[in-house]
């Protein structure tokens, strides 16, 4: 039953309503307390002090609810506190995704708690993220088990996600968080685990119970080059100690869809938990050969690898990093496994285990594949064998010849010497038997070496302009190279080599260029082609030149000291005319060097650049 | 409750190519915008179906101020003729995603203007607009300390002592 409201309290809510002011409050609460409160007068004559003091205490305390009430009403004035509920659990839900708890600051000795800090805001705000057990499903375990508790109760029957970053120095895994994970793993959506501690490893082989929910598994270990003190001596630890049990999730994770490995860990290709799988992604360490404790090779077989994609009928993501199987470990020469639904694939390995590999697969007839192509050139005691193998490795990339098309993109990263790399393609090329032979048009080729002119320790380094343009004239017969981008940084030119650059790359449609010497050079091939008339590459939209110099002195010869008209000033205003009567205007230009152009280097510049959309200059 | 009143054809410009909105502000601004760049808004659109059924022309009252609904229909007329995912009534909801770079630079209103914004377009049901305000908003408060956010946004410390400190009485965060 609803008590009748006191005068004083009528008096109170009117005066509220009836916006008397700051003067009108501060009235009424004189009145209140004079009516409340022991006259100072007869403090005295109260026979007992401590019922007095546990009156005004009492008051006090009313006095200080009514406080919190009043600010949770104003509270619900303000206009963050008008947005529709929805709108509120939105915006809590997005902070929840980006602000992690139990990140530790480096500043502080105890983690973050992150998006759980608006708890402790008002209470409204708590009221609503407590009962949004979507927030609470993804356990902070560096929180502590007592937070891990408290967020799986809160998380009521939602499916939970562990994410779970479990970095030695920073958090280690105790063992109630280990079992909880365990115990937990039925429930779980997703199981991150990334750790570079022995300790919290031997988590994996416990995952013994099934994952009915399990949508995403990641798993990443990396201690592998974690070094330890050990006495007097700096040990490596162990890599993973051993395989996933046979019984590993229990077999049952009819929901997984995604699973990625990194590290030093041992995939299970024969377990069938993988058959569902819509996204397989592995990112083994480089030199990670599948070791076991006794330190035999335990290297999957190309049939296991094979078996277990032959499973994946769903699968549309392949990345493979490390993870094929040694070439001699091959499988019976034509099997042939079908992965009809696969839209990219992205491997990298020695171009021995692609070759090995890659004609296994049928794949449908739109999927982009990328061929990252790693460790030393070969040897030259070696090279026939590599021909060999970049023979058939081309075979399976150019499929559209004999099969209608398969492949629509192959990237190569080479990071080999342009000599190897020259070799690769002449391989490619030659494997065929072919000399005319250019490659599909809906191929799409790139290739990019990645040359760090800043970099000393750099292998590249050493390098000339003239070497990369050698190497760059054995790559164009690829009439698909469509970007070009090179650096060095040297002072060697040879512009006949980039004159027959220019002339050979008739299908470019972007270059750059980093470094001075290259960069000149590539403008006076630009302007006298291999005729000595402006040369013509008809699809470049877009020049890009990188730390080449405005007014430097020193000549195309080295002499130093006289100031002569570099080809940058002479040659790319005369390209670019060019460009511009023949109706083909470059589209985009960005150059950035060491200081100011010249004047009159700007007007013709300028000039020339009629009908250029877009121009970049670096300040300075 | 129904947002609309009938208008004589004088206050609304003739049919042309395009078809014209009458759309009345809180403060009883008539602005008059192309349907089609306000059909990213599903009310609108289905207001507009409405008229349809009836053959009649009317103007849309809507419960906010002509400054806020200028906004808005700065944001459809930027996104008109894109298609964004969120505006999808058939595509699953996105997951996370940053917000966009003309969405961060038109959003750099204050406080106060950017949730009269999200709320205008919880109304309109533009759930890209909502989408990127309450990134906006999320991103205020992100890493923040209690009192920074109730610094940022206005609100008052109602706890008791007891309650200040943790959600429940296990935790002590």
């Amino acid at each position: 039953m609803t008590k009748p409201l006191s005068s004083t309290q009528r008096q109170g809510s009117e005066g509220l309503t009836r916006r008397h002011g700051a003067m009108a409050a501060e009235q009424y609460w004189e009145d209140a307390l004079r009516v409340r409160l022991i006259p100072f007068d007869d403090l005295a004559s109260k026979s007992s002090l401590s019922d007095t003091l546990q009156s005004f205490d009492d008051e006090e305390s009313s006095m200080r609810r009514a406080m919190q009430s009043l600010r949770t009403r104003r509270n619900a004035l303000i206009p963050i506190s008008r947005l529709p509920p929805e709108i509120l659990t939105r915006i809590f839900t997005i902070n929840a995704a980006a602000d992690i708890p139990g990140i530790r600051d480096k500043t502080k000795t105890r983690p973050r708690l992150g998006w759980i800090t608006v708890t402790h805001v008002c209470r409204r705000w708590r009221e609503m993220v407590l009962d949004l057990p979507i927030l609470w499903a993804q356990l902070a375990l560096p929180l502590g088990d007592k937070w891990a508790e408290e967020m799986v109760a809160r998380a009521k029957s939602v499916p939970l996600v562990f994410d779970c970053l479990v970095d030695g120095g920073m958090y280690r895994l105790t063992t109630q968080a280990r079992n909880l994970i365990v115990k937990l793993a039925p429930r779980a959506k997703q199981l991150s685990l990334n750790t570079d501690d022995p300790h919290a490893a031997v988590l994996f082989p416990a995952l013994k119970t099934s994952a009915p929910l399990l949508d995403k598994l990641e798993i990443g270990y990396t201690c592998r080059y974690r070094i330890v003190e050990s006495g007097s001596q700096i040990m490596p630890l162990p890599a993973f100690s051993g395989p996933f049990p046979d019984d590993f999730l229990g077999k049952h994770t009819p929901l997984l869809r995604y699973v990625r490995f990194y590290g030093s860990v041992l995939v299970p290709w024969t377990s069938s938990i993988l058959n569902n799988l819509v996204s397989l992604s592995l990112h083994l360490e480089e030199d990670f050969d599948y070791p076991d404790d006794e330190g035999r090779d335990s290297a999957p077989s190309m049939d296991e690898v094979l078996d277990a994609l032959d499973r994946m009928t769903s699968l549309e993501s392949l990345i493979l990093t490390n993870g094929l199987p040694h070439p001699t470990n091959s499988s019976t020469p034509n099997r042939i496994v079908k992965l009809p639904n696969l839209k990219t694939a992205s491997i990298q390995s020695t171009v021995a285990r692609c070759a090995t590999f890659l004609p296994h697969l049928e794949l449908g007839t739109d999927v982009t594949i990328s061929v990252d192509v790693i460790g030393p050139g070969p040897p030259d005691s070696g090279r026939d064998t590599f021909f060999q193998l970049i023979g058939t490795f081309a075979n399976i990339v150019r499929g559209p010849r004999k099969c209608g098309p398969r492949i629509s993109g192959l990237s190569i990263d080479s990071e080999w010497t342009p000599d190897s790399a020259s070799l690769l393609i002449a391989a490619w090329r030659n494997s065929d038997g072919d000399r005319d032979y250019s490659e599909p048009a809906d191929i799409s080729v790139s290739l990019t070496w990645w040359l760090d002119p800043d970099g000393p320790t750099n292998i590249f380094h050493r390098w000339s302009s003239i070497d990369l343009a050698r190497a760059v004239c054995n790559i164009f017969p690829f009439q698909e190279l469509r970007d070009l981008r090179l650096a060095v940084d040297n002072h060697e030119r040879d512009v006949q080599a980039w004159r027959d650059v220019v002339a050979r790359a008739s299908g470019l449609q972007q270059v750059t260029i980093v470094g001075d010497s290259i960069g000149q050079a590539f403008c006076l091939a630009l302007k006298t082609g291999p005729t000595g008339t402006p040369s013509f590459l008809p699809a470049l939209s877009t020049l890009s030149l990188h730390d080449v110099n405005f007014r430097r002195s020193t000549g195309m010869n080295g002499d130093s000291g006289s100031k002569r008209i570099l080809p940058l000033h002479s040659a790319l205003p005369v390209y670019l005319t060019d460009r511009a009567r023949k109706g083909a205007p470059l589209k985009k230009l960005f150059i950035d060097g060491d200081a100011e152009p010249s004047g009159r280097w700007v007007v013709e510049l300028r000039e020339a650049l009629r009908g250029v959309t877009e121009v970049g200059e670096h300040e300075g | 409750m129904p947002t609309i009143v009938s208008v004589d054809d004088s206050t609304v410009p003739g049919e042309g190519s395009s078809r014209l909105l009458l759309l009345v502000s809180s403060d009883n601004k008539h602005i008059v915008v192309e349907e089609d760049i306000m059909s990213r808004s599903r009310f609108i659109s289905k207001q507009v179906e409405g008229f349809e059924a009836t053959s009649q022309r009317h103007a849309i009252l809507l419960p906010f101020s002509s400054f806020v609904l200028n906004k808005v229909i700065e944001y459809c007329s930027h996104y008109r003729g894109y298609y964004l995912l969120e505006d999808d009534p058939d595509a699953a909801p996105p997951g996370r995603s940053p917000v966009r770079e003309w969405d961060q630079e038109f959003l750099d209103v204050d406080r106060n203007m950017l949730l009269r914004i999200i709320k205008a377009a919880h109304y309109l049901e533009i759930k890209s607009l909502v989408g990127s305000c309450a990134r906006a908003i999320a991103d205020m408060i992100r890493g923040k300390t209690t009192e920074e956010m109730r610094e940022i946004l206005g609100v008052e410390n109602d706890f008791t002592p007891e309650e200040e400190h943790s959600p429940s009485s296990k935790c002590t965060g």
